[in-house]
């Protein structure tokens, strides 16, 4: 039977998992560091560089950084296509049942960190915008695929480059008919982001962002905005529906914001932006480990996170929706804090 | 500068700081076992707002419980009304300047946190408005709120007059400059507030609602629920028309295009915030970056999440920008893991490398000090280069105009090293071929060429990748002694701009590199057998199309 | 347009809306504009706009709202309800509006028309002798009107 032993365990390959993997290497403690998918990086390293003529601080090249780094740790064991199937709390310590590539095994921790990620809100579950129906609606998610595999956006339906591209923000978000009354904090960054760097490799395409509010990212984010728009344009309503027009082109109808009545237009493609969703492991998280979820749906610890419950810290998307900045910066503070409680353990 | 002797690092930190950024960090720094000293440029602490409606979350027992135990503890010395007037030194023994009223002087220390609160200045003077019994910043509202729920006697009665069923409240937010999540939240609590306790109607004009935190859509919608009123604008705002003592708001509601005009009983005018003068001048003169927007940090990713562009000093807190105080204790705990990662950690393999001057050749023309962007080198009757600052980029070695500085792994003479293999790689067998070199950042373009290498890029015979610490190393020296061995091209690959680990590396090798064709030029040889590009980690894509463009037009002059 | 001091407006308009059966919802509304994106109404008779309308409820307009014909003109499709991320629940907003303006004496002419025909004939068309015949023709039975129904429940 394997058995894996170590200082910490670390749920998640992504980039807050990574971090506080890294970030706990190098003060020695041990780590091993589960991931149930093939690889590391979670959903970062679906993600494209938005350098136009300069960076534009998204965040994703910092994956890879950290998995360079990583390999060079002695004492970080990555666990790969390794899913725990139960965890509990054994004489104050952790003990895991896990099944792997080279079958299954138990483990045990003195502290436990939650990286497991989100969930991309399902486009599907907003039928009225036709994602999967019509060709040219793609997610925010698969223009960065594309954008990361080729470095351009292209028709679905024709591989052409478009002419005119609509963004649709908050699509899963601030929406209080599917439960979700939050803010997904990443869609507008990554929305302009995309936006500016489409225009930069092809400066005739006509981009509008249909939007409600336009949330803070970044540094120097007036400045960005001044630059912004004077080349994308900014709409502020929300279209109701994307219907198929000529040419495989989509049809949006929205409330124009001159007070006129509404109006349908066509453009080359749609981007639906989704948000962050809870993660897929959250329950079963939440009921073997006593955890409880915020009203949002994600893993809490709960007190506010001032003080998380024994031996248990949460970092990254887990937790809520972020940016990479901050999924970096809070796993910084969860390995603060797994120091903190190390040390408390070793005194007691 | 200090004289060559055993580099140390004293366990002693120092914080720039009076509010919950400053507290938390050196709460946390004195659990971990460092001394601090905390630099208090005032003689209060502030206090976070108690009333902030996000979940049910309060921060006040918390910061109660940590402050008496901060100032029983023996470890934690704190100077109120003292300013840090300079830092020198480097990381592990810088010496700080301190100054009060009584006396001046210098602590030693290992690392120093700028956890500053920011300053807020509301532009009366824009409006030809200020402050009386109906105008009043949002700070002060807050600030009456605040001493109401401490059951301290308040000054101002006046503005509670204002807060009748029949009134009419007017908040303005982020309507001359970006609001900010912070500003918003403090707006949409206190407007809550103020129509459950008050039933006064309340009205905020904005441009965005910023609601990208935790719990702050919910604090929208039941601000809505309750009744508030929210007039948003794309550009502007509403136009603020007094005379005499009536203050008139005239606007259009984008939603009706309908002309509307309200005399608020009471008016809350929002502010710009910023860093305090002195903390400004300190940034500047300690060179540890900025932003754009005058703030401290600079806008590089690479920084996250709390470095300065000079090791062993950290930023923690609102100085980055205006932030939530859940937020701040998380910028003190992960400020804390930096400093502690700086005293203890294991140095990636990296920051092992020796770096070495070499004394024969260096004439102490100070170029390197000038261009370290981590003010890591000092000099006495000798340049050296401090060990715990030094982030081994290299762009000392690329600019040394004397060669004389060398970083191990990536030395002049292993380079050339490498070429000539090449060159005699190339001899043994018959190339048609055009050979290229490419000289590319180890970060970005070294983990580009790693991925394409497990895939089918088939290039290898015509292709050969030398690794740099940072593109701030390559030495134009490297281009001419490619081109002297008969390399058909060679391409740099360096980091997008403002995306650089060395801040200054992609820049600085770019214009080597203009140069460098210009001298090629002169010399006859076509300037076009160098190129230089951007490159990010994540970009395989660009890689290859660059390589095989740069290929093809190689392959076509040589046709010719 | 005449510029409105939003004083003279009433501010308890939307608190009185979210009181009525099927407004509960009123005050949730963030103005995305889906509603009149989608409304097919919107199309032919701009004018009908279900984004302004609440808007006008959330300002206090209460006046200038009720006595606007086009809040009869709502087809009651639902398409606006289905598709609200808020669950303003729109279409039975209008229906609380429809009430509020009936209570002010403000219903169109043709409610009252419609109304008589009710009470008189327990039909909105009247079922005579000669449709009687040919339902009987085809096997169908006979249709009655039962006024004192509709009379008890329009009582109110």
């Amino acid at each position: 039977m394997n058995s894996k032993n170590s200082k910490v365990l670390i749920l998640g390959g992504g980039i807050a998992g990574i971090t506080a993997a890294l970030a706990l290497s190098r003060l020695n403690i041990s780590v091993n560091l589960i991931e149930k998918s093939s690889a590391l990086g979670g959903m970062v390293r679906y993600f494209c560089c938005k350098a136009t003529e300069s960076c534009q601080q998204c965040g994703a090249c910092l994956l890879n950084d950290s998995l360079q780094a990583l390999a060079k740790e002695p004492i970080v064991g990555v666990h790969l296509k390794t899913e725990v199937t139960n965890i509990k709390m054994d004489a104050k310590e952790f003990l895991y049942y896990f099944s792997g590539p080279e079958g299954a095994g138990e483990g045990r921790a003195a502290a436990l960190l939650l990286a497991t990620g989100f969930n991309p809100f399902r486009a599907e579950d907003k039928p009225q915008y036709r994602y999967g129906t019509l060709p040219n609606v793609l997610t925010g998610l698969d223009l960065e695929k594309q954008l990361r595999e080729t470095g351009s956006i292209r028709r679905p339906s024709n591989h052409i480059l478009p002419k005119s591209i609509a963004f649709i923000q908050c699509v899963g978000s601030r929406d209080l008919h599917l439960n979700h009354t939050f803010c997904s904090q990443v869609c507008c960054g990554y929305a302009l982001r995309m936006a500016n760097l489409i225009k930069y490799r092809n400066p005739q395409t006509e981009i509008t962002i249909f939007y409600m509010d336009i949330q803070t990212f970044g540094k120097d984010f007036s400045l960005f905005m001044e630059q912004t728009r004077k080349q994308i344009r900014f709409i502020r309503a929300i279209p109701g529906e994307i219907q198929n027009g000529e040419n495989d082109q989509v049809l949006l109808t929205f409330q124009n914001d001159d007070g006129m009545p509404s109006q349908k237009k066509a453009f080359d493609l749609a981007v639906l932006s989704v948000g962050i969703m809870p993660g897929l492991d959250h329950l079963f998280l939440s009921n073997r480990l006593g955890l409880s979820l915020n009203p949002d749906g994600f893993l809490s610890t709960g007190q506010g996170r001032l003080i998380p419950p024994e031996g248990i810290f949460l970092a990254g998307t887990v937790q809520g929706p972020k940016s990479i900045a901050r999924s970096v910066a809070q796993a910084y503070r969860a390995t603060e804090e797994v120091i903190a409680y190390l040390k408390l353990r070793s005194v007691s | 500068m200090i004289p060559l002797q055993e580099f140390t690092k004293t366990p002693k930190v120092l914080i720039l700081g009076n509010g919950l950024s400053a507290f938390e960090t050196a709460w946390q720094l004195i659990s971990l076992g460092y001394g601090v000293v905390l630099i208090n440029p005032e003689s209060r602490i502030i206090e976070e707002t108690p009333f902030l409606s996000l979940g049910g979350w309060s921060v006040q027992d918390y910061l109660k419980d940590q402050r008496e135990s901060l100032e029983k503890n023996p470890n934690f010395i704190q100077y109120t009304q003292t300013t840090l007037s300079a830092i020198e030194g480097f990381a592990g023994e810088f010496s700080a300047h301190l100054k009060s009223e009584q006396k001046d002087w210098t602590e030693t220390v290992g690392a120093v946190v700028f956890a500053p609160e920011l300053v807020s200045e509301t532009q009366f003077a824009d409006s030809h408005l200020k402050p009386n019994a109906q105008i009043i910043t949002l700070e002060a509202l807050t600030e009456i709120f605040s001493s109401l729920s401490q059951s301290i006697p308040f000054r101002e009665e006046g503005v509670f007059v204002a807060f009748t069923p029949h009134s009419y409240i007017a908040f303005l937010s982020g309507l001359d400059a970006e609001g900010n999540v912070a500003d918003m939240a403090l707006t949409l609590s206190l407007a809550l507030k103020i129509r459950k306790e008050y039933q006064s109607q309340v009205v905020i004009f904005c441009r965005q609602v910023k609601v990208a935190e935790e719990g702050m859509e919910r604090l929208y919608q039941a601000c809505r629920d309750e009744g508030v009123i929210f007039f948003k604008f794309d550009q502007a705002g509403p136009e603020i028309i007094r005379s005499n003592d009536l203050v008139t708001l005239q606007f259009v509601d984008a939603i009706l295009e309908q002309p509307f005009e309200l005399n608020p009983d009471l008016l809350v005018m929002d502010s710009v915030h910023s860093l305090p003068k002195e903390i400004r001048e300190l940034a500047l003169s300690a060179q540890i970056g900025m932003d754009e927007s005058g703030f401290l940090q600079p806008a590089n990713v690479h920084l996250l999440p709390q470095a300065s562009m000079r090791t062993g000093i950290f930023i923690a807190g609102s100085g980055k920008g205006p932030m939530l105080p859940q937020t701040c204790i998380e910028e003190a705990r992960a400020a804390a893991l930096s400093i502690h990662h700086f005293f203890e950690g294991r140095s990636a393999e990296e920051m092992n490398r020796e770096v070495v001057v070499d004394e024969g050749l260096c004439t102490i023309c100070l170029t390197c000090v000038r261009y370290c962007p981590h003010q890591a080198i000092g000099w006495t009757h000798r340049i050296f280069i401090h060990p715990f600052a030094c982030r081994r980029c290299g762009i000392c070695a690329g600019e040394c105009p004397m060669d004389a500085i060398q970083i191990s792994g990536y030395s002049d003479h292993e380079v050339e090293k490498k070429l000539t293999a090449l060159q005699e790689r190339r001899q043994q067998v018959e190339f048609i071929q055009p050979r290229i070199v490419i000289f590319g950042c180890q970060r970005s373009a070294g983990v580009v060429w790693e991925e394409v290498q497990s895939s089918k890029f088939k290039v290898q015979m015509e292709v050969e990748f030398i690794s740099m610490p940072c593109a701030g190393k390559m030495d134009p020296d490297y281009l001419l002694k490619a081109l002297a061995l008969g390399v058909s091209g060679v391409l740099v690959f360096a980091c997008p701009e403002e995306n650089c680990k060395s801040i200054h590396g992609n820049t600085y090798a770019r214009e080597r590199i203009t140069e460098a064709k210009r001298y090629i030029e002169e010399a006859g040889l076509n300037p076009d057998r160098i190129r230089f590009e951007h490159l990010s980690s994540n970009m395989v894509w660009y890689l290859r199309e660059v390589v095989e463009q740069f290929l093809g037009e190689l392959k076509e002059k040589k046709a010719h | 347009m005449d510029r409105l001091d939003l004083k003279k407006l009433d501010p308890n308009f939307k608190h009185r809306v979210a009181q009525e059966l099927g407004g509960e919802h009123i005050r949730t509304c963030y103005s995305c504009g889906v509603c009149s994106a989608r409304c097919p109404i919107e199309k032919i008779e701009p004018e009908y706009n279900p984004r302004k309308i609440i808007r006008m409820i959330l300002l206090g307009m209460e006046e200038e709202l009720l006595k606007e014909a086009f809040l009869w003109h709502c087809s009651t499709c639902y398409t606006c309800q289905e598709s609200c991320p808020q669950q303003v629940n729109f279409t039975e907003v209008i229906f609380a509006l429809r009430n509020m303006a009936v209570r002010k004496g403000l219903a169109p002419a043709g409610m009252g028309v419609a109304q008589n025909l009710l009470c008189q004939q327990g039909r909105m068309y009247e079922v005579g002798d000669f449709e009687n015949e040919k339902r009987l023709e085809m096997g169908l039975p006979k249709i009655k009107g039962n006024p004192e129904d509709y009379k008890k429940l329009l009582e109110d």
